[in-house]
């Protein structure tokens, strides 16, 4: 009995050092001030999001008060031109940019990571006939290119994820790359091959363990990049249209009403910032933890 | 030196290739809306019925029925030559707007640029040298505010409290103020045109600050504890000129390498405040020309951004060799 007192203090000790490598980084993420609270602002936006996409968050679509009434109980962010509940839309509009914000990231993500992993890994003319189209997309503003896309498309919520995601994978594909160059170095790579496992085995097995901490530290900060076009694009006119409430449509319609309703520009204002700060920071944090060499401190 | 330059420049001529066959063949992968745009800007149409005798005729009038090849060789001809076809919709040689258009941005371009130099590098050096003390915090909150706020939010409510709260807030020292929107050739009226761009100028620099003084402060860093500032520190020498005569110059350069891609930034950004403070340069004629469809103008403005990014590049490039004389080109 007395025994087992005294060894608990070890086993305990035994299960923190047998925690999985990821969840022990989640856990270091997590605790710390800036991480936790950029997790509990994005836990509170995905969670209004589902909220809002169950229909349970109001309806954002038709006139349920008074033209622009400034907000008050029932209407907690006030009513918009046509008397539709702001704080409503406000919801709905986090279900929008969370979509294209994870669609596009999700797409740019896997494929600038197919394209770094290849053009890094093959080197060659294949490497420099990529890069050179990465190139050309980079010398073009990410807003301006998306911009080309969307139009080319015609402008919609569903274009401008594709057109998002054309912007951001070129420099998805630069990290990946140059991630995948140095990996490429490691005698285990050198070992494998002269074992003769076959480049794809090396590519898949060797190196991609290597980069996904590049991968994930791009990723947070790539979400952030997306919403913000996203909402540039809407705010253009050139991406999602009225009525859907992409914050960008809701502060494009509010900018001829905010003399008597700045609420209609201070709700998808906030939201907007908040959300992409949320997601800059939690980037932060996640490189901070997972590759402490790039902080530049200590 | 010499041979570098003409290297480099060389080495742009496949990429600009490239966002060229790129612009081109896109616009043409749906030739349709441009006959259609122009049919409809012909306002030829009976009644809003279109033949099909039409849509060729205007297919053959913009030389679309021709080989695609044939078309982009055509193109390319003329816009070495400077001549980048007229506009679908207004019919005005694309370079004519261009040369009215491009020194506007340019203009804001450059002061954003300056200023954000001027914002950034201070701050990064503040970060830095006061580590994880409170002066660190506030000028990286202040960094990643700019990071995060998109500048059409940070534009719109600008415009808001300037035109409607202004004396509220000052409690009546200041009257509330609407800056001037447009574009006002400095040489004619310099005042105007500084008030018209102090604003925008102010919003594209704090966004891209935010960028190059995270950087600031991370070079810095690194350079701080490198072998050479210990011995400059050992000597006794004071810490005002460890951080300004020893560790400045090295740790700005790598700030100056991503001037490149602020420009591209910058450009940007400019499509944005352009739109919300009404001012007629490259970005808001690239919005306006997108959604006409005026294809040849989008190309030629999409094609005058990707070579003013490789030239700023390039120049980068060149100035390192002045700043970091260890740097050789080869």
């Amino acid at each position: 009995m007395a025994e087992r007192t005294l060894n608990a203090g070890a086993t305990r000790q035994f299960a923190s050092e047998a925690r999985h490598p990821a969840i022990d980084a989640l856990i270091r993420i997590v605790r710390n001030p800036v991480g936790g609270g950029s997790a509990i602002v994005l836990f509170v936006l995905i969670a209004s999001a589902v909220v809002a996409w169950a229909g349970f968050g109001g309806d954002p679509y038709t006139s349920l008060g008074g033209r622009l009434d400034s907000p008050n109980r029932e209407f907690l962010f006030g009513t918009d031109q046509i008397g539709r509940d702001v704080f409503a839309r406000v919801l709905q509009g986090a279900v929008i940019s969370l979509y294209v914000g994870f669609l596009a990231t999700g797409l740019a993500g896997g494929l600038g990571s197919a394209v770094g992993l290849l053009s890094g890994f093959a080197g060659g003319w294949l490497d420099l006939v990529i890069q050179r189209v990465v190139d050309a997309l980079l010398s073009i503003p990410g807003l301006v290119l998306a911009l080309f896309f969307a139009a080319v498309f015609d402008p919609s919520t569903e274009t401008g994820v594709l057109a998002i995601t054309i912007a951001i994978t070129p420099a998805v594909s630069r990290v990946i790359r140059s991630a995948v160059l140095a990996a490429k170095e490691n005698v285990y790579v050198e070992a494998a091959r002269t074992i003769g496992a076959t480049p794809l085995r090396i590519m898949v097995r060797h190196v991609l363990p290597n980069v996904t901490a590049p991968i994930l530290i791009m990723m947070s900060t790539l979400l952030g990049a997306a919403i913000l076009i996203e909402a540039s694009l809407a705010f253009l006119g050139m991406g999602a249209q009225e009525p859907d409430p992409s914050w960008g449509v809701m502060l494009r319609s509010a900018r001829q009403f905010m003399e008597v309703a700045p609420w209609l520009v201070l709700a998808p204002g906030a939201a907007i910032s908040l959300t992409v700060l949320a997601f800059n920071l939690l980037g932060d944090r996640i490189r901070d933890v997972l590759d402490p060499r790039l902080r530049g401190s200590r | 030196m010499t041979q570098y330059l003409i290297k480099r420049l060389l080495a742009a001529i496949p990429t600009l290739l490239i966002v060229s066959i790129g612009i081109f063949g896109l616009v043409r992968l749906i030739p349709g809306d441009v006959v259609m745009a122009r049919i409809a800007q012909g306002g030829s149409g009976a009644g809003g019925s279109v033949n099909d005798a039409m849509i060729e005729r205007t297919r053959a009038e913009l030389g679309l029925d021709r080989p695609f090849l044939e078309q982009y060789a055509d193109w390319l001809a003329g816009a070495v030559r400077g001549d980048l076809g007229n506009s679908l919709i207004t019919g005005v040689p694309v370079s004519e707007t261009l040369l009215e258009r491009l020194p506007v941005t340019i203009e804001i371009v450059i002061l954003a640029m300056t200023l954000s130099m001027l914002l950034a590098i201070p701050l990064g050096i503040i970060s830095a040298v006061n580590q994880d003390k409170p002066a660190d915090y506030a000028a990286r909150l202040f960094t990643v505010f700019g990071l995060s706020i998109p500048d059409f939010v940070i534009g719109t409510v600008t415009i808001l409290f300037l035109t409607f709260y202004l004396d509220d807030a000052t409690f009546g020292l200041f009257d509330s103020w609407l800056p001037p929107l447009g574009w006002y050739p400095p040489w004619e009226d310099p005042w105007t045109n500084f008030q018209a761009l102090s604003i925008p100028v102010v919003i594209l620099a704090y966004r891209s600050s935010a960028v190059s003084a995270r950087m600031m402060r991370s070079t810095m860093l690194e350079v701080l504890r490198e072998d050479y500032i210990r011995t400059a520190r050992a000597k006794g020498v004071t810490e005002r000129a460890v951080v300004f005569r020893h560790a400045l110059r090295n740790s700005v350069i790598p700030v100056l390498t991503i001037m490149g891609a602020q420009t591209s930034f910058l450009f940007g950004g400019s499509v944005i405040v352009e739109q919300i403070f009404r001012i007629p340069g490259m970005g808001q004629w690239t919005l306006d020309s997108v959604g006409q469809r005026d294809y040849t103008a989008v190309q030629g403005a999409v094609l005058m951004m990707a070579v003013v990014f490789i030239v700023v590049n390039l120049a980068v490039d060149l100035m390192y060799g002045m700043i970091d004389p260890r740097i050789r080109y080869s």
